[in-house]
């Protein structure tokens, strides 16, 4: 599998969300996982334990950064203090990559802390791209967008998402992150087939994916990142993997956080299935 | 305005305030569920992420108070106060002026007057946990003063280090509200303000009441006085005989607990 430019895809492994509960069993022991994720902005602080774990797991571990309130799709301007304080943890930290969601998270200075979905619009396409290109200028280096799990469609979209999302990474020259479980919330909520959204992605650009689980309501799912995943969504991971060849994959939980030892076995039901899609292909 | 500003515009007041939302024809009916209901999913998240945060900054303070009037003044903070901060880790920090304010004006909190107090307490707490590193002065450091450089010495503290006065017996009501399970403590009003300091040895936040003097000597030092200055405002308190000694003996336990982290010398 190859990069955009011809380059190999790198590949990590399988990997986990790194997490304040696990701090001390992760140095203590050892555990068996390829790479961490780090939420950045957990580590923009100035000192005291965040910062010294980060350090020392480091030190062990490859890890790879995830942001939450670059808000690449708002209207306001590019916040460049935010921008610096990341840049300067892409520094400390040296991670093979760091991703940001195609979303936004608030307008007029505001942060309402959510991944709110962005119009399949010409016009949001043409916003994301330039302010992406910008942020990839001022990082010196490309970025990972991440798909987000919605529950709001708006009358204004043109585009379907999987069309919306390709538009984007292929004009603003950037890497996908593709969050399996979000595909499936969404497939859900707005009735689409999760498959075709497969279909449209450019392969050779998803550098990571993020498996998850979720809450299923009557006639919702919300990404709740507080349950195991559930079997579809690791049916859909297959369907990945047989379709984009072997990509760095981890699980994120973010509520009622089990111990690292039952995160190390959903892990390995993830890697299993991961590993099959590249025996399938080789044969 | 354009499209996409005009969406997000009303997006985020809708999820600011989701009672004064009417007409809503920008949200799709494509989805399984009803534009109304595919709205308050975000509004609903909103509100609870956001009081989850401060129930997490404020764990003393959810404990000490029945749960319905936490969640009453966490919702009343939300509304006045959305986010202007990148990450949830600053969202809480005006929480204890907000507090204070009801605490002044709304007679359901009369019986509360701790409340305030108990709030700045935590905030600070958590301000000591991630403050900023650095290096620190040692004994040896010390030892190598030559004497006549002694008088006009200031001193850095490290920005881990916090002083606040309370009235309140806050820091055993917050030791008592923060064990598992919490045990029952009364709100005591001292006679009169109690100094404490705050910061953080290595990784652990640690607090402690301080002797008037104490105050006096590290107060003056913290706002840049010279060591001989500080000591003569110590002398006023202890007496010119026991100064030196004394002062002596105040730097050297700040050392061993991590707070001083340069000496200046004065050219
Ligand atoms: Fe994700």
């Amino acid at each position: 599998m190859t990069e955009a430019n011809g380059k190999q895809r790198p590949f990590l492994g399988y990997g986990l969300g790194l997490r304040r509960q696990h701090y001390n069993d992760v140095l203590d022991s050892r555990p068996d996982v390829d790479w961490f994720e780090i939420i950045s902005e957990n580590y923009m602080v100035d000192g005291g334990k965040p910062l010294h774990y980060l350090d020392r797991i480091r030190e062990r571990y490859p890890m790879v950064m995830h942001g939450v309130s670059m808000s690449i799709g708002s209207t306001d301007p590019l916040d460049y203090s935010y921008l610096g304080r990341l840049k300067a943890l892409i520094k400390r930290v040296e991670p093979a990559w760091f991703s940001d969601h195609l979303c936004w998270t608030g307008m007029d200075q505001l942060n309402l802390h959510d991944l709110l979905p962005l119009p399949y619009t010409e016009e949001a396409i043409e916003h994301v791209v330039d302010r992406v290109s910008r942020v990839q200028d001022y990082l010196g280096r490309q970025m990972l967008l991440e798909n987000v799990s919605s529950y709001v469609t708006y009358s204004e979209s043109q585009l379907a998402e999987w069309d919306f999302l390709r538009e984007v990474v292929e004009r603003a020259d950037c890497l996908l992150l593709l969050d399996i479980n979000n595909i499936y919330v969404s497939a859900f909520n707005h009735n689409f087939n999760p498959h075709t959204y497969l279909d449209a992605v450019p392969g050779e650009r998803v550098y990571q994916i993020h498996l998850a689980g979720h809450t299923q309501e009557e006639n919702l799912i919300i990404d709740t990142h507080d349950h195991p995943i559930a079997d579809p969504v690791y049916e859909l991971y297959a369907e990945a993997i047989k379709r984009f060849g072997r990509v760095s994959t981890m699980i994120e939980r973010d509520d009622r956080i089990p111990p690292l030892a039952e995160l190390m076995q959903e892990l390995d039901r993830v890697r299993r299935i991961g590993e099959s899609g590249v025996l399938n292909q080789v044969a | 305005m354009n499209n996409l500003e005009e969406l997000q515009s009303q997006f985020q007041n809708y999820i600011l305030k989701p009672d004064k939302a009417t007409m809503i024809p920008w949200v799709g009916l494509g989805g399984r569920a009803s534009p109304q209901f595919q709205l308050s999913v975000y509004a609903n998240a909103y509100l609870s992420r956001l009081k989850e945060v401060l129930m997490n900054d404020y764990p003393a303070l959810s404990v000490a108070i029945n749960g319905d009037l936490f969640a009453r003044l966490a919702e009343g903070f939300i509304h006045q106060h959305p986010s202007h901060f990148f990450s949830l880790r600053d969202y809480g920090s005006g929480f204890p002026v907000y507090i204070h304010g009801l605490a002044q004006s709304d007679p359901c909190y009369r019986d509360l007057a701790w409340l305030p107090e108990l709030a700045s307490f935590e905030w600070t707490l958590g301000q000591a946990f991630d403050a900023a590193e650095s290096g620190l002065v040692t004994e040896g450091d010390m030892a190598s003063i030559a004497a006549e450089s002694w008088p006009l010495l200031r001193f850095a503290f490290c920005p881990c280090v916090y002083r606040i006065d309370l009235e309140w017996n806050t820091p055993a009501m917050w030791k008592a509200l923060t064990v598992d399970p919490p045990l029952e403590v009364e709100a005591i009003r001292s006679g009169s303000n109690s100094a404490w300091l705050i910061w953080r040895q290595e990784l652990v936040t640690r607090f402690r009441s301080l002797e008037q003097d104490e105050q006096l000597f590290l107060d003056a030092l913290r706002n840049g006085e010279t060591f001989s200055d500080a000591c003569e405002i110590l002398a006023e308190r202890i007496g010119a005989d026991s100064a030196p000694m004394r002062a002596a003996g105040l730097l050297k336990g700040w050392i061993q607990q991590g707070l001083i982290t340069r000496i200046m010398f004065s050219d």
